[in-house]
């Protein structure tokens, strides 16, 4: 379980994230939700450990991150962010074989080696190997990071759960790819991770979320265990849209619409 | 791309083999050319294999080859690695191709150390009061190699992290200001001061000897060593400090680190046999050209090929026009600037064909 108990996030002048108090767990993928600027990224930050809060605490299975040591982190969290650029030439390969770094001293065992290869084709990109990773288009490199963040959490630790964060990860990816990249994170979930992911398509969170959480202006604005709860006032308090929920025609599922007629803008 | 390990041993046989041979080579050219069997038999002597020979040249050029080539040589070597292995530290650390030794201060903060310690240390000069500059040069340009770094660090370091645009402008801030002052003093300077000045700052092997040669392969050795520990945390910093802090590396503690070490190696290098330029640029692109992108391949090669380099051009400098020596500095910046072009020309096509450094 992840946790922000009361967790804020200030820079000089600004607070980033007001109290924010929040529960992942373990068998879920939960969604985080807002306009820009909202504090999703920020909130997604703090759960990874990039930075402490200025207030509250983030603790993994009950335990403060600042006092899990970042190798012992690396081992269980992996975080997916976006547009990863190279500085030097490196093989795909390479690349995804990082994701295995924090869990070998000098060279890659056979088993990590295994791991990445399993990883890339778990993405659907085993033939780009021996590609070079500077060469490819935005939505392959970013399942080539997506093949990595998976290397690296690939085993269940001793104790504890794994996490996995995901900061937009669907947003260069084509439509097929994007629920691709969604079953595999949502699979891991299944598998007892800690899923957590900043997704901005609505139809796509309510798709792949077990649990919702709606941020604006620096705040935790609602958490909803059952995406189902979400209601069209809700949208609108969050995004200043007029939305409408509508029942999918095939899946029986929820979907969003946009309802803004054109005298109300 | 990643190279096959049939390549990296065929690749690393190959410079080993270079760097002996020039080594040999370059033992042997000279003012005073030695020959072959000479070299054999000397080397039978120094590990007490055959009996010393009486003849009284044949003691000149065991002299020559003792006190003057031998430790010339093998400094060379251990400069070229230093810089070379500096620089590809610094290119890693920068996450930029072109990024040098002397791009953060340490090299004209090194040469600022120098040029003080040349004027205002009375008619001290490095060429010809041998015991006392081989102490005092050396100290000087370290200090101010750490001051300059530490303060391109400090400037750099806003809100507790460093950012390496941030750095990068500090560098050439604080590398005008030293050469700034470097320039004052050596427009202050009485003229011979003013030709250690300007020779120091263009490089020389000439005053090598043992003592200098044992500081810095020490150096060398143990910053190699140092800096092969730290080639997987660079590896996984090639994707961004954010995702190698995400790996598990505390990116700070890694910089701060690298940094200290660069500029150990950088400092020695130069308070020894002064500033040459391009080195620590050109051998990690070679290198890069030829496949390597592994840090801790990139480390080990750089090494080879540094020495390599170094020997082979302070080999030319010192027979080109003997028995007068041309500056090593010159040398390396009219190959090294050159090949900087056409490194830069190239990259650009790559770059336009969406490859490479794009």
């Amino acid at each position: 379980m992840l946790t922000a108990d009361h967790a804020s996030f200030a820079v000089p002048g600004k607070t980033l994230l007001h109290d924010a108090t929040l529960e992942c767990r373990p068998g879920e993928v939960t969604v985080l939700l807002g306009p820009n600027g909202a504090g999703k990224t920020t909130l997604l930050r703090l759960l990874a450990g990039l930075y402490p809060p200025s207030a509250g605490r983030i603790l993994l299975d009950g335990q403060d991150l600042r006092t899990l040591a970042s190798p012992e982190l690396a081992r269980r969290r992996a975080v997916l962010s976006q547009e990863i650029h190279l500085a030097f030439p490196l093989s795909v390969e390479d690349v995804v074989l990082m994701g295995r770094y924090p869990h070998f001293q000098r060279r890659p065992t056979l088993l990590d080696q295994q791991i990445g290869r399993q990883a890339l084709a778990d993405m659907g990109m085993s033939s780009f190997a021996g590609r070079d990773y500077s060469t490819l288009s935005g939505g392959e490199a970013q399942k080539v990071q997506m093949a990595r963040v998976l290397a690296q959490i690939w085993e269940a630790p001793a104790a504890g759960s794994r996490v996995l964060l995901l900061d937009e990860p669907v947003s260069s990816l084509d439509i097929q790819y994007q629920h691709q990249l969604l079953r595999r994170a949502r699979q891991l979930a299944r598998e007892q991770a800690v899923v957590v992911t900043v997704l901005h398509d609505l139809n796509l969170a309510l798709t792949y979320a077990d649990r919702l959480v709606l941020l604006k202006d620096g705040h935790i604005h609602a958490t909803l265990p059952d995406p189902a709860a979400l209601t069209d006032q809700l949208l609108g308090e969050v995004f200043g849209v007029r939305m409408a929920l509508i029942t999918n025609p095939v899946t029986q599922k929820p979907l969003v619409i946009y309802a803004e007629s054109e005298e109300e803008k | 791309m990643t190279l096959s390990p049939r390549r990296v041993r065929l690749y690393f046989g190959l410079l080993t083999a270079v760097l002996l041979l020039v080594l040999v080579l370059s033992a042997r050219l000279g003012a005073m050319a030695l020959t072959y069997p000479e070299l054999g038999g000397f080397l039978g002597e120094a590990f007490g294999l055959t009996p010393p020979n009486p003849d009284p040249m044949a003691t000149l050029h065991r002299g020559v080859f003792f006190q003057i080539r031998l430790p010339r040589v093998l400094l060379c070597a251990c400069v070229g690695a230093a810089l070379s292995m500096s620089g590809t530290l610094m290119q890693a650390l920068f996450r930029n191709p072109i990024v040098e030794p002397g791009l953060i201060g340490t090299s004209a903060g090194a040469a600022l150390g120098a040029a003080i310690i040349f004027v205002l240390g009375n008619s001290l000069s490095w060429a010809n009061v041998p015991v006392l500059g081989a102490l005092v040069l050396p100290a000087a340009a370290f200090v101010g190699a750490l001051a300059a770094t530490a303060l391109v660090y400090r400037l750099s370091a806003a809100q507790g992290r460093v950012t390496v645009a941030s750095m990068l402008l500090a560098g050439i801030a604080v590398n005008a200001l030293a050469a700034g002052g470097t320039g004052f003093l050596s427009y202050i300077a009485r003229d011979p001061q003013a030709r250690s000045i300007t020779f120091w700052s263009l490089g020389s092997f000439s005053s090598a000897d043992w003592p200098s040669f044992y500081l810095v392969g020490l150096v060398t050795v143990l910053g190699g060593l140092v800096a092969l520990r730290y080639a997987k945390s660079l590896n996984a910093l090639q994707l961004g400090e954010t995702e190698a802090q995400y790996l598990g590396i505390d990116v700070r503690k890694l910089q701060n680190r690298i940094l200290l070490l660069n500029t150990l190696l950088v400092a020695v290098a130069t308070a020894t046999v002064g500033v040459i330029g391009f080195v620590g640029l050109i051998v990690p692109h070679l290198l890069r050209l030829a496949g390597f992108s592994d840090n801790r391949l990139l480390i080990l090669g750089s090494a080879l090929l540094g020495a390599i380099l170094m020997i082979v051009s302070d080999t030319v400098a010192r027979t080109i026009i003997a028995p007068a020596e041309l500056p090593i500095g010159v040398l390396t910046a009219f190959i090294g600037a050159p090949v900087f072009l056409w490194l830069l020309s190239k990259y650009r096509q790559l770059n336009s064909r969406g490859g490479f450094y794009a």
